[in-house]
């Protein structure tokens, strides 16, 4: 493992074209932010020259956007480095034992984590959250979360889950069985997008299995190094697609489906004895929502016109994951919407899963960017297709004053149909 | 901690680095050799202004400390380095534009703006800044005024100087001047000595350069690429001396041999460059006929010896080509798995009738040393970039490609060329000075001691350490300016 470490590492030319890219970097300006940095840092990390214990917090100050990835013209696998060294290092700043409690035990069952929702859902209907706002105890809360909790959305009562059947029959005639992965953020706080995913696909032929046993994707665990529980939910996963015999696997959050589609591949470090070719072969059914409905199916029903302007924000994992940035916007022009392009479309809107948790400031700063963007398209609407970009713009219209709407792809389509 | 706390006095908190870990990261630019060293700063200060810049560096002369003006850290010669430690000056978080003046196709810039940004801001005003380095998007336009940069547009734009109207400098001593006429916005000006051309190149070592106002041009009305592979290497100069003498010259000309071109195809698949021993771009710019009657006949011309000949003329794919040559330089990893792109002796410029000879020679010196290389570059103006790809922790061929750089340097120079045509001699081609210019060295050293009496600006940069100061033939005077 260090011997392929310093191979992947050696392969930093130090040509800086990464700087270019990251939203980090832009904001703070000083090399050691920069992803060239990080990764001579973690050069230094593993001959020696850097202590651990200085490194254990630098490594999560990295939303994980794979900007830098994407441009790097040697080839360096930046983020999955990170990604490695966070392992490695094994330290939740922040958060610390508690989130990778939660992480290990909480986000890996799907019943805990709806039970841990509904309390959430009773805390803030009880007002308990205003009233605690107003006392700031909110602030002595670990990391950022204090000031972040504003960032959360209403919860409602019943989970998508709860509101769909496991097995939604398509309208007319059949044609496909399709698997729809319902992930833990749009399951717990966008109900209404999975409710509108599966309409749509159900009008357009399609199947609909939302199989019970399904799992996390992993990538929160990814993202905070825990490779082993990773790969165990990657072969339960794997095992209740296998029984689900579907043809595609449809997905409306952009962090599942780059990481639904990478499952065949061993993270670094992680040694479980897996049937990762299998893993592989079920990746290459992974869909993402709108990438489905234009290449595959054709969005033809379409039962009316909606009309009037809209902006498209590209979230980090389908842009760079996945490379999916034309069909969401062909999908919208062929709803009828005018597409107002918003100056970087393809840059991080700093949610990246905890990041704004534990660097608030430094988040809101670039959201404040990406917000600044969406007001001059002076368009109503800004789609997107993550639940937590959804999360993180509705919270910067409302702090930066854009009178803007964020919404998926899926609930647009949905009017439509 | 004296230092931090007298730097404290002058910049606020967020301005000045002290952690070890912040300040390693300045150790290094792409340069191969500051691989192998660590040379770390005693802190790192990013002003943003011209009297924080003045003052640091009025205490830094009082102190006798270094400063090291730094840009992007994309030169590949070390010259941002702190080889002597001291306080690493980062400008690349001063961008701003003070004023573009469109009516008089300039534009005043602060040192840390970056090429591309430059360049896309002023797309809406019909307007460009020509030299198009391969660094384009991380390159600032301080760092490309010290280094005097240039790149794949150079045969027809040429350079940096030919685009810097004036500077604003702060001098070692903390005095700041404005070159080229305090208030001037004459694009002819020949008033007085060209301290300009003096700044423009000087790498840091004269002082810092915190103002810039650049001469802009039209930006053409449309622009094609013709890309030819051919099956023999030698073919590919004859190809470009052929344009030249049919009367045109191209906005670019690049060159990338069989490697290059694998590499170029790992970075961008979609790209498809044909199998070749080698494949010539050429630019042209203007207006759309012209455009079309040049790609047509350099078609023709290629015709002669390529194998397959692409008229490129969609703005995408333009586009692709011309990035994926850009970045060849990092893209060669790519090559060998272990193995990862040296910055070193990869830079030699020779005239334009000796290209072939100098391609031959690299080659073989390669072989000799037992190390793959890459060939690319501006063959146009004879300016011919080596990658060799190495694994840096194989001790062999670390000490080979460093030898491998020192004959192919001394190739060069035998080919009445010289050892850099664009990415500067910072502190790795220094022991060639004496030997390029003779008493002229001797001449940059005074006026070094004139302007930097106390040798703090940049030191161990240009001027070769008195060791190495005789230079290869032994002839002249040793010389430091240190
Ligand atoms: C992949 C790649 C491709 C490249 N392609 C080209 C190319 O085609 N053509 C080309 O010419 N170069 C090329 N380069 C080299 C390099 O990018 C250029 O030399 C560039 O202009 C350096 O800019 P920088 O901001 O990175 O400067 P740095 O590397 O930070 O500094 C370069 C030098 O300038 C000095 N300096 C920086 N800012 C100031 C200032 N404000 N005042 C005084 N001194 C200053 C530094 O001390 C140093 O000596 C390439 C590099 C890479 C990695
Ligand atoms: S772009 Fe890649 S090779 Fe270049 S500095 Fe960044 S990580 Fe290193
Ligand atoms: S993943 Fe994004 S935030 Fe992290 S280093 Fe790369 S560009 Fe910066």
């Amino acid at each position: 493992m260090e011997k392929e470490l310093r191979r992947l590492l050696n392969k930093c030319v130090r040509c800086g074209t990464c700087r270019s890219e990251c939203p980090i970097l832009a904001e703070v300006g000083f090399e050691g932010a920069s992803p060239r940095g990080l990764i001579f840092l973690l050069q230094g990390l593993l001959s020696g020259q850097v202590a651990a214990k200085k490194m254990a917090d630098r490594v999560y100050n990295c939303l994980l956007c794979d900007a830098c990835t994407a441009v790097c013209p040697s080839g360096v696998e930046i983020t999955n480095l990170i990604r490695t060294s966070r392992m490695e290092l094994g330290r939740i700043p922040a958060f610390g034992p508690l989130l990778k409690l939660a992480l290990n035990m909480f986000l890996t069952r799907p019943t805990l984590v709806a039970a841990g929702s509904r309390l959430l859902w009773a805390y803030q209907r009880s007002g308990l959250d205003r009233a605690l706002r107003n006392t700031g105890i909110l602030r002595i809360l670990p990391g950022d979360l204090g000031r972040a909790e504003h960032m959360l959305p209403p919860l409602s009562i019943r989970t998508a889950r709860g509101m769909l059947p496991e097995l939604i029959p398509a309208v007319g005639k059949r044609r496909y069985r399709v698997g729809y992965f319902l992930g833990c953020a749009t399951n717990l706080l966008y109900p209404q997008v999975a409710q509108a995913l599966v309409r749509v696909l159900a009008a357009n032929g399609c199947e609909v299995v939302i199989p019970k046993e399904m799992r996390c994707c992993g990538i929160p665990h990814l993202t905070y190094g825990l490779v082993d529980t990773y790969a165990e939910l990657v072969q339960s996963n794997l095992q209740v697609f296998k029984e689900a015999k579907v043809d595609a696997i449809i997905s409306d959050c952009a962090s599942c489906t780059a990481t639904l589609s990478q499952m065949g591949k061993q993270p670094l470090g992680c040694n479980a004895d897996l049937p990762w070719d299998e893993a592989a072969k079920m990746a290459k059914k992974v869909w993402d929502f709108s990438a489905f409905l234009v290449d595959e199916l054709g969005p033809n029903r379409i039962k009316r016109d909606l009309a009037g302007k809209v902006t498209y924000h590209d979230p980090c994992h389908l842009a760079r994951g996945v490379h999916v940035t034309r069909q969401p916007r062909h999908l919208l022009g062929k709803l009828g919407l005018e597409l107002v392009e918003m100056p970087n479309a393809d840059v991080c809107c700093g949610a990246a899963g905890t990041f704004a948790l534990a660097h608030y400031d430094l988040s809101m700063a670039i959201l404040k960017k990406k917000i600044d963007g969406v007001g001059r398209t002076g368009a109503p609407l800004v789609a997107t297709s993550c639940p937590a970009c959804i999360m993180q713009l509705t919270a910067g219209v409302k702090a930066y004053g854009v009178p803007a709407k964020v919404i998926h792809p899926a609930e647009l389509a949905a009017q439509a149909y | 901690m004296s230092l931090l706390r007298d730097l404290r006095e002058i910049l606020s908190t967020e301005q000045i680095l002290s952690d070890e870990l912040d300040r390693l990261c300045y150790s290094y630019d792409s340069s191969f050799i500051s691989r192998l060293h660590s040379f770390c700063p005693d802190a790192v200060v990013l002003p943003r202004s011209v009297e924080e810049t003045a003052a640091v560096i009025k205490y830094a002369a009082q102190q006798g400390i270094p400063i090291v003006p730094r840009g992007a850290g994309s030169g590949e010669s070390g010259g941002a380095v702190p080889v002597q430690g001291g306080i690493v000056m980062d400008l690349s978080t001063w961008k701003d534009v003070v004023e573009l003046d469109v009516a008089n196709m300039q534009i005043l810039v602060r040192p840390g703006l970056v090429h591309a940004q430059l360049n896309r801001l002023l797309a809406p005003h019909g307007l460009f800044f020509p030299p198009d380095p391969g660094s384009s998007k991380m390159a600032t336009i301080g760092g490309m005024v010290a280094n005097n940069s240039s790149g794949l547009r150079a045969i027809k734009y040429g350079v940096t100087e030919n685009y810097v109207l004036g500077l604003e400098v702060v001098l070692p001593d903390g005095r700041v001047i404005t070159t080229g006429g305090q208030d001037c916005r004459a694009i002819k000006n020949v008033s007085g000595l060209n301290l300009t051309k003096l700044f423009v190149g000087s790498e840091g070592v004269l002082g810092v350069i915190t103002g810039v106002r650049l001469r802009l041009w039209p930006r053409p009305q449309s622009r094609g690429i013709v890309m030819a592979a051919f099956p023999k290497l030698e073919d590919a100069p004859k190809a470009v001396m052929a344009v030249f003498q049919a009367g045109m010259l191209p906005s670019g000309m690049e060159i990338m041999d069989s490697s290059a071109i694998e590499a170029v195809n790992l970075y961008h698949p979609q790209l498809k460059l044909p199998a070749a021993e080698a494949i010539l771009l050429f630019e042209v710019d203007g207006n759309p006929p012209g455009v079309a009657w040049q790609v047509d006949q350099i078609r023709t011309i290629c015709q002669r010896w390529a194998v397959e000949v692409e008229e490129a003329l969609e703005e995408e794919r333009m586009t692709q080509l011309w990035e994926g040559r850009s970045l060849v330089a990092a893209a060669v990893s790519r090559l060998r798995s272990e193995g990862t792109r040296a910055f070193i002796g990869e830079d030699i410029s020779v005239p334009l009738s000796r290209v072939p000879e100098a391609l031959r020679g690299i080659k073989s010196l390669a072989d000799k040393h037992q190390i793959k290389v890459v060939l690319f570059g501006h063959i146009g103006d004879g300016n011919l970039h080596t990658a060799p790809v190495i694994d840096p922790d194989d001790e062999g061929e670390v000490a080979r490609v460093q030898h491998l750089a020192d004959d192919i340097h001394r190739l060069a120079l035998k080919l009445q060329g010289t050892v850099t045509g664009e990415h500067g001699i910072g502190f790795v081609r220094s022991q060639y000075a004496r030997q390029e210019h003779g008493l002229a060295l001797d001449v940059m050293v005074q006026v070094k001691r004139a302007l930097d009496p106390l040798g703090i600006m940049n030191p161990g940069k240009i001027f070769p350490s008195p060791a190495k100061g005789a230079g290869a033939d032994g002839k002249g005077t040793a010389s430091t300016a240190q």
